[in-house]
């Protein structure tokens, strides 16, 4: 768990600087450079620099930050958008599925200290009916214009204890217990939007896996041995969404979407942050 | 019951950590918020000032551009400098054009002369200043007479933005002294 949370914080200070660069041009605190005063020169500006002992000497120093006397930074550099910086947005969302069973068929051997030793196997209908899962995911999108592609994963916590228990051994002194309680999901989502003053309406198709975690327990008295399973498959994911624009740099949704190979449905609600700020139209 | 046999069944083969707990979204929810918030200072419509600053000069507005323009002279600048500020109070990007800014002087007697940035590298361009954002330019305006001795230079900045209306604004360079604003 502490790892993932790891992975959050470190998604975050990946995008702090690129949001610091978007609000100043990677200019430290994003203000317009150069002095406004009146009358003089202003106070210049400078680019780079090496430090020798206490004294930092800049690499490139600007007399004046008025347009054409300058050296070390181009025009606009502190207040235009980067060309550079790409159009993304980091996206969290709540994800309600429901878990189709129906792929699952992992098998292995189970062996105890007392010798006892056997195979088993673990299909869907062990695991019982259809179960509701809930989780989150993130994603990673890089919009341009009306397109927009990305990286998207998540886990989800299955409903229910999905615990089925077996007598493993003719003594009936061993049993088996087979449950599948976590789901994950990775893959790409490409999609088109339309901005309609503050709401974004607009389709996407994901593409990649989903893997179930299948937990197979074995007690033999004292004895407790498991084995840890993972049943993926393929998903095509179909999705409408929608976002209202809370800010130019936060927005607010939905989605909701159906796999075209198992059929199952999937929806959410989530909240993005984006470098850039979206223009009605696009 | 052997103690021994115990402990050594009790290492399992595969890891049965649970992978979602209870308070993981919330914590997730707040780091990417607090990460999103804390990046930008935002510049807020019709305040002519950032972080309490007040922009300086002759205030207008252009489109989505909230404008400041003021006259200044500097040592290092053979002619009249002039020093744009300027907010984005819409919430999307637009673009932010000094170069189509016309400018016109006019002498101690009178006489009006064609003014011109001074761009030896031709740099100057539509930019796209991002929605909620600030900043600030410094140009000099030069005529194409030398001796011309500007006393106000009037603007034309009107097409410094996308959807602007016309507005010439003058200012005198020797002081922050508003001349003239006229729509």
């Amino acid at each position: 768990m502490s790892a993932r949370y790891l992975a959050v914080i470190l998604a975050g200070l990946l995008v702090r600087p690129a949001v610091a660069a978007a609000c100043g041009g990677g200019d430290g605190d994003g203000d317009g450079g150069g002095s406004s005063g009146g009358g003089h020169s202003g106070d210049g500006g400078s680019s780079g620099g090496y430090v020798t002992g206490n004294v930092t000497t800049p690499a490139c120093y600007d007399v004046s930050d008025i347009h054409g006397y300058q050296q070390c930074r181009s025009y606009g550099s502190d207040w235009a958008i980067p060309e550079h910086l790409p159009a993304i947005a980091l996206e969290l969302s709540s994800w309600s599925t429901r878990v189709d069973f129906g792929a699952v068929d992992v098998r292995g051997t189970m062996s105890h200290d007392s010798g006892t030793s056997y195979n088993y196997r673990v299909v869907g209908t062990d695991l019982g009916a259809d179960q509701a899962a809930a989780g989150a995911k993130l994603r990673l999108v890089g919009h341009h214009g009306r397109f927009y592609l990305g990286l998207e994963g998540g886990l989800a916590r299955v409903a229910g204890d999905g615990r089925v228990m077996t007598d493993a051994s003719p003594d009936g002194l061993t049993t088996l217990t087979t449950s599948a309680d976590t789901l994950a999901l990775g893959g790409v989502v490409a999609g088109i939007d339309h901005r309609v003053g503050r709401l974004s309406i607009g389709g996407e198709l994901f593409a990649g896996g989903a893997g179930l975690v299948v937990e197979a327990t074995s007690v033999r008295g004292a004895c407790e041995t498991s084995d840890t399973h993972w049943a993926g498959r393929g998903v095509i994911e179909a999705r409408a969404r929608a976002d209202v624009w809370m800010t130019p740099w936060l927005t607010v949704g939905a989605y909701g979407g159906k796999d075209v190979v198992s059929g199952v449905a999937s929806a959410g609600l989530g909240i993005g942050g984006h470098l850039r700020a979206s223009t009605p139209g696009d | 019951m052997p103690v021994a046999p115990v402990l050594v069944c009790r290492l399992h083969h595969g890891t049965t950590m649970p992978l979602l707990e209870r308070n993981q979204l919330g914590v997730a929810l707040a780091t990417f918020a607090t990460v999103g918030l804390a990046g930008c200072a935002t510049y807020s419509p019709g305040s002519f000032a950032v972080r309490g600053e007040r922009f300086t000069g002759s205030p207008t507005t252009v489109g989505c551009l909230d404008l400041a323009v003021a006259g200044q002279r500097d040592p290092i600048a053979r002619g009249p400098v002039v020093a744009f500020q300027f907010g984005n109070r819409c919430d999307h990007a637009v673009h932010v054009d000094l170069g189509a800014v016309r400018a016109t002087g006019r002498t101690a007697d009178g006489t009006r002369v064609a003014m011109a940035a001074f761009d030896p590298a031709r740099a100057l361009s539509a930019q796209k200043l991002e929605a909620r954002r600030f900043g600030r330019q410094r140009l000099e305006y030069r005529s194409l007479r030398a001796d011309a001795d500007v006393i106000e230079v009037c603007l034309e900045v009107g097409a410094i933005t996308e959807r602007g209306q016309a507005a010439l604004v003058c200012v005198a360079p020797d002081g922050d002294r508003v001349a003239e604003v006229v729509r």
